[in-house]
């Protein structure tokens, strides 16, 4: 066989093995390896290269990346949502929306001064130039005092609501009511003290107000279904009197980093200047009110990943559990250590039934499930270098198992069922022994796991279970039987 | 490799998107919705772009880029393919963008990309058995898949994009081509030879020569 035919032979291989020859080419390959040893041993380093890289292990995802996503996807700015359809704002005099702009910077700077927690109605005490304030009309001037909320904070929307409801399509909202970030900017700008946070907040960005007051109750109650524009159109918050005008009764200002309100935590007035451009800070922001606004353990597992890979014995304590440590050191200090001792042990106690309860809590939701009865094998051989038990126990956590369990194994029974696979190997019959790892690991995980077993750690797999469709509830765990042996 | 019954978008000529109403009401402004098509397609979108750029956290950060970009662009998402297919192109076509950067900033762990093999070394000889097949098949688990990470990111970038959706992804040569915006035949052809190159850069990584240190293309 010449030199040039068996390059060309090597070129096709890879073709040859697919199927992807035509059948003319196929059989003059197939005739060209009868007769060429060289050839075929290319073709078998074919076959094992593209077998060896089809193993490489498809990793679990890393938690972050919808915590990214998440932490990106900020409500559009209010001068976004003003371009695009919006077509009803074309033509909306400049003019009447200055007014309008600065009317509403006039009653939130008025509104940081009363310690009221109602909504109020702009009183009319200029601050500072209001050329247009006879030119705005009531609804537009209706959002333009939020007073500080300890209430959860009302948009201003829902006033203007009052006097005009906001119809259900995005297209229809007020404009004025989505012009409070530059307002705020102005008020700094004339030497204002920031004002209410939760004016801001709630104002008049009608969709983020709405949008925060919907956000925040799904929290709590379960998955969202309402869309944005739906939130947008009735955020859920109780609307303000329209016309109770409420006293401004001048009080300290606000300082930055006060909060006001008792519900819904808003930030800083500050924050929202973070730069010169609204655009940022009203991103900073919504921002920070969702983290705020997230209580960890009310997510349903199947939107937050940490809560799906956290670790058996996750050792944050639960609030319960924290009282219940501080009440014990607090006492410990009074306590001879006998019963120090005692009450520690019995505060740890209570910490991990917290820790139970979540984990009830979190299936009585519709959390994690098992629905396998019997568990699903996975039997790898642990070379001499590979790692620790701990260490696999760690890798187990690592992708979310819950429940962890290690039971050593009898090593005869090890030793003679098998065998084979350590006398190919060159292991030692004597070192037999091994260990069964229990635990519950989420359904979606366990592949990459498997292969991550399979290509680290100095583990050789011999049995796995059967391939399995794709759960199709991502919060699924599995019972998974882990059998090392040494 | 993933799970072949992990079909997302892998059946092209089945005309009918899982995804479809998810990504109506996402389209919608759901976030939720969103979230779900993050949490559905972020393990595709991740093992795609690592095996691509060869590391985790570029990795990491690209994938969240490619979700960020799906939701700007969703308006534009007209459904003619599967949204799996759609985003797996947003993958890919990022991970592209991210090369270009890194050729053009003279990125220190990707500067031999292209890198030709078996310039520097002599062809193995024929007449003894294939030294490359024996000493691979003594490698196992770790050693193992090292070597194919550490090949892989030195093949030709169109070569690894299409091993690593048809080896790793499973994904169809249709829906390759789809993605890649280039004829079937074009997706067959840079997969074999792809599969070539990468066979012949592990026997001269396994093959032992004398004197030769270094894999070969490097400086």
């Amino acid at each position: 066989m010449g030199e040039l035919d068996c390059r060309k032979m090597r070129e096709s291989l890879s073709a040859y093995l697919e199927g992807d020859l035509d059948p003319a080419a196929a059989a003059a390959t197939r005739a060209h390896l009868e007769g060429c040893a060289a050839c075929r041993a290319e073709l078998e380093l074919e076959r094992l290269t593209i077998g060896a890289f089809r193993r490489l292990p498809d990793l679990p995802p890393p938690a972050g990346i919808l915590a990214g996503v998440r932490a990106r996807l900020q409500p559009e700015p209010w001068y976004r949502r003003l371009a695009g359809p919006r077509r009803w704002l074309i033509g909306v005099p400049a003019g009447a929306v200055a007014t309008v702009l600065v009317v509403i910077g006039v009653s939130l700077f008025q509104a940081r001064f009363t310690e009221t927690e109602k909504m109020g109605v702009p009183t009319q005490q200029p601050t500072y130039p209001q050329p247009a304030a006879t030119a705005v009309p009531a609804k537009t001037a209706v959002p333009a005092a939020p007073a500080v909320p300890t209430e959860p904070p009302v948009p201003i929307a829902p006033q203007a609501r009052t006097a005009s409801p906001v119809p259900k399509t995005p297209s229809v909202r007020p404009a004025p009511v989505a012009a409070v970030a530059p307002e705020r900017k102005d008020d700094r700008l004339a030497g204002a003290a920031p004002a209410a946070a939760p004016a801001p907040a709630s104002a008049p960005i009608t969709s983020a107000g709405g949008y925060r007051a919907a956000e925040q109750a799904p929290l709590a109650a379960g998955p969202r279904s309402e869309s944005m524009a739906d939130r947008v159109a009735a955020p859920g918050a109780p609307p303000a009197p329209a016309e109770s005008p409420v006293p401004v009764v001048p009080t300290k200002p606000l300082v930055v980093g006060q909060v006001e309100s008792k519900v819904d935590k808003p930030l800083p007035p500050a924050a929202m200047f973070a730069d010169e451009s609204g655009k940022d800070a009203n991103e900073q922001f919504q921002r920070q009110k969702e983290v705020a606004a997230r209580p960890a353990p009310a997510l349903p597992p199947a939107i937050d990943d940490r809560v799906a890979r956290q670790p058996a014995r996750a050792p944050a304590p639960r609030d319960g559990a924290v009282a219940a440590l501080e009440e014990s050191d607090a006492k410990a200090r009074s306590v001879p250590a006998p019963q120090m001792k005692m009450k520690k042990e019995a505060a740890a106690e209570s910490s991990r039934d917290a820790d139970r309860q979540d984990e009830v809590r979190r299936i009585a939701v519709g959390g994690e499930r098992s629905t396998i009865s019997r568990p699903l094998r996975v039997v790898c051989l642990l070379a001499p270098d590979g790692g620790t038990i701990d260490d696999l126990k760690r890798l187990l956590e690592r992708a979310g198992a819950h429940e962890v369990r290690i039971e050593a194994l009898d090593p005869r029974a090890v030793l003679e069922a098998y065998a084979p696979h350590r006398d190919k190997r060159g292991l030692p019959r004597e070192a037999a022994g091994g260990w069964d790892l229990n635990a519950r690991v989420p359904a979606q995980a366990l592949d990459g796991l498997i292969e991550e077993l399979a290509s680290r750690h100095g583990l050789h797999l011999l049995e796995r279970p059967a391939a399995r469709p794709a759960p199709e509830d991502p919060t699924e765990r599995l019972d998974v039987r882990l059998t090392v042996l040494q | 490799m993933t799970d072949p019954t992990d079909a997302v978008g892998r059946d092209p000529a089945a005309g009918i998107d899982p995804d479809g109403e998810t990504v109506r009401r996402a389209r919608a402004g759901d976030r939720e919705a969103f979230e779900q098509l993050v949490l559905k397609h972020q393990r595709r979108a991740f093992n795609v772009a690592y095996r691509i750029l060869g590391d985790y956290e570029e990795a990491l950060d690209l994938t969240q880029e490619v979700f960020m970009q799906a939701h700007r662009s969703l308006a534009q998402f007209r459904g003619d393919a599967p949204f799996g297919s759609w985003l797996l192109a947003i993958a890919v076509n990022q991970c592209r963008n991210r090369l270009k950067h890194w050729k053009r900033r003279a990125h220190a762990k990707h500067e031999s990309l292209s890198a030709p093999i078996g310039e520097d070394c002599p062809e193995p000889q024929r007449d003894l058995p294939d030294p490359g097949t024996t000493a691979l098949e003594a490698l196992e688990g770790r050693q193992l898949e090292e070597l194919m990470r550490e090949e892989l990111k030195h093949l030709d970038e169109e070569y690894r994009t299409v091993l690593v959706l048809r080896e790793l992804q499973g994904v169809a040569y249709e829906e390759i081509a789809r993605v890649l915006q280039v004829p079937v035949g074009t997706v067959k052809s840079r997969l074999h030879r792809g599969r070539t190159e990468l066979r012949e850069r592990v026997r001269l990584r396994l093959t032992p020569r004398s004197g030769a240190e270094g894999r070969p293309g490097h400086g």
